[in-house]
């Protein structure tokens, strides 16, 4: 019996290296935003693109890759987060408490602040977490990260608010800023 | 772009930013006073917030280790599947043949002696002649169906390629 490729719409490897592969630093954070482990957040991104890869011809009815490999990486983050017992995920990722940081030179300010912003947004509520990460960090519209969230609108932009509002007061009571 | 603001007009506009109700563009416009310098220091706060945000993006980055690995998940899940899909378009091509044989064997009149002929004649009888072409028939829908399976694929195909140009064009 004679057999040969007749019909393989699965895509390339050379396609999905373009394609899906760039999507990762973005899905990464995205699914950081959730699980604040470096490592599960790594975990979760190779299982989705995994996950497209062998879906293969199927993932040609997708219009929009991103769109669909965020949604899944919130879900399967979700998923994460309930086996290990955690909704709101506590903080996993050692940051560096301010507090230990003593150098004088002004580079050293300026990480020192970015790591206060970052053990401020651990703190936030998972909500907040992953509205700001998509708003502030991938510029994603209200409608857009409504959809990728299963979030209404109205939620978003209230996270959005408390999110932001949260990390001014901080830095305004840090800076003790004519308030 | 317009950089000049009324202070209420960027009052109204900060104000909005911190509500959570601006806009990607008055986003963006505040973002660009801040980067070419125009916003009064009465909006330092704003200025850090903006600063803090660009830093983080550059924070969490995967390594090119988790391009490797990957990749070499998905080249060891290749080597264990079978991709191609085996198609045997000869067998319905062969089957066509048979049954178009058996048509010309059954309606084919061959050089026949008269009597040969008014013998054949007396074999078939128009019913069974009806019934083996209804037959026939059925058999070459039943062909024509699955070479139809074969455009519907090529559909398929370009209907994909389609879609990697537009993922690709977004890009």
């Amino acid at each position: 019996m004679l057999s040969w490729v007749v019909f393989d719409m699965s895509m390339s490897r050379d396609e999905f290296q373009h394609t899906v592969l760039p999507l990762r630093d973005k899905l990464f954070r995205f699914s950081f935003r959730f699980l604040m482990n470096r490592e599960d957040a790594s975990d979760v991104v190779q299982d989705v693109m995994m996950k497209f890869w062998e879906q293969g011809a199927k993932m040609a009815e997708i219009n929009n890759v991103e769109a669909w490999c965020m949604t899944m990486v919130r879900n399967k983050s979700l998923d994460q987060l309930k086996r290990k017992g955690r909704q709101n995920s506590i903080i996993e990722e050692e940051f560096q408490h301010p507090g230990h940081h003593q150098h004088p030179e002004k580079q050293l300010e300026q990480k020192e602040a970015l790591e206060k912003v970052k053990a401020q947004i651990a703190l936030l509520p998972m909500n907040q977490r992953t509205v700001l990460e998509l708003r502030e960090l991938q510029g994603k519209s209200y409608q857009e990260i409504a959809e990728v969230l299963d979030m209404d609108i109205s939620l978003v932009k209230v996270s959005l608010h408390r999110a932001r509002k949260k990390l001014r007061e901080t830095w305004i009571k840090e800076n003790e800023y004519g308030l | 772009m317009n950089m000049d603001y009324k202070d209420d007009e960027l009052k109204r506009l900060v104000t909005r930013f911190w509500d959570g109700e601006s806009t990607l563009e008055e986003e963006k416009a505040l973002k660009d006073l801040v980067a070419y310098g125009n916003l009064p220091e009465a909006y330092d706060d704003l200025a850090a917030y903006f600063e803090s945000m660009g830093a983080l993006s550059d924070e969490l980055t995967l390594d090119s280790s988790f391009d490797d690995a990957l990749l070499e998940k998905i080249d060891q899940s290749e080597q264990t599947n079978v991709r191609s899909l085996v198609k045997p378009r000869f067998i319905w091509a062969a089957a066509a043949a048979v049954v178009m044989a058996f048509c010309f064997v059954l309606f084919k009149a061959p050089n026949e002696t008269p009597n040969m002929a008014a013998s054949n004649q007396e074999t078939y009888s128009k019913e069974e002649l009806q019934a083996a072409f209804e037959q026939t028939q059925a058999a070459l829908l039943l062909i024509s169906s699955k070479m139809n399976n074969a455009t519907t694929h090529a559909d398929q195909l370009n209907k994909f390629h389609e879609a990697t140009v537009r993922v690709k064009s977004r890009k």
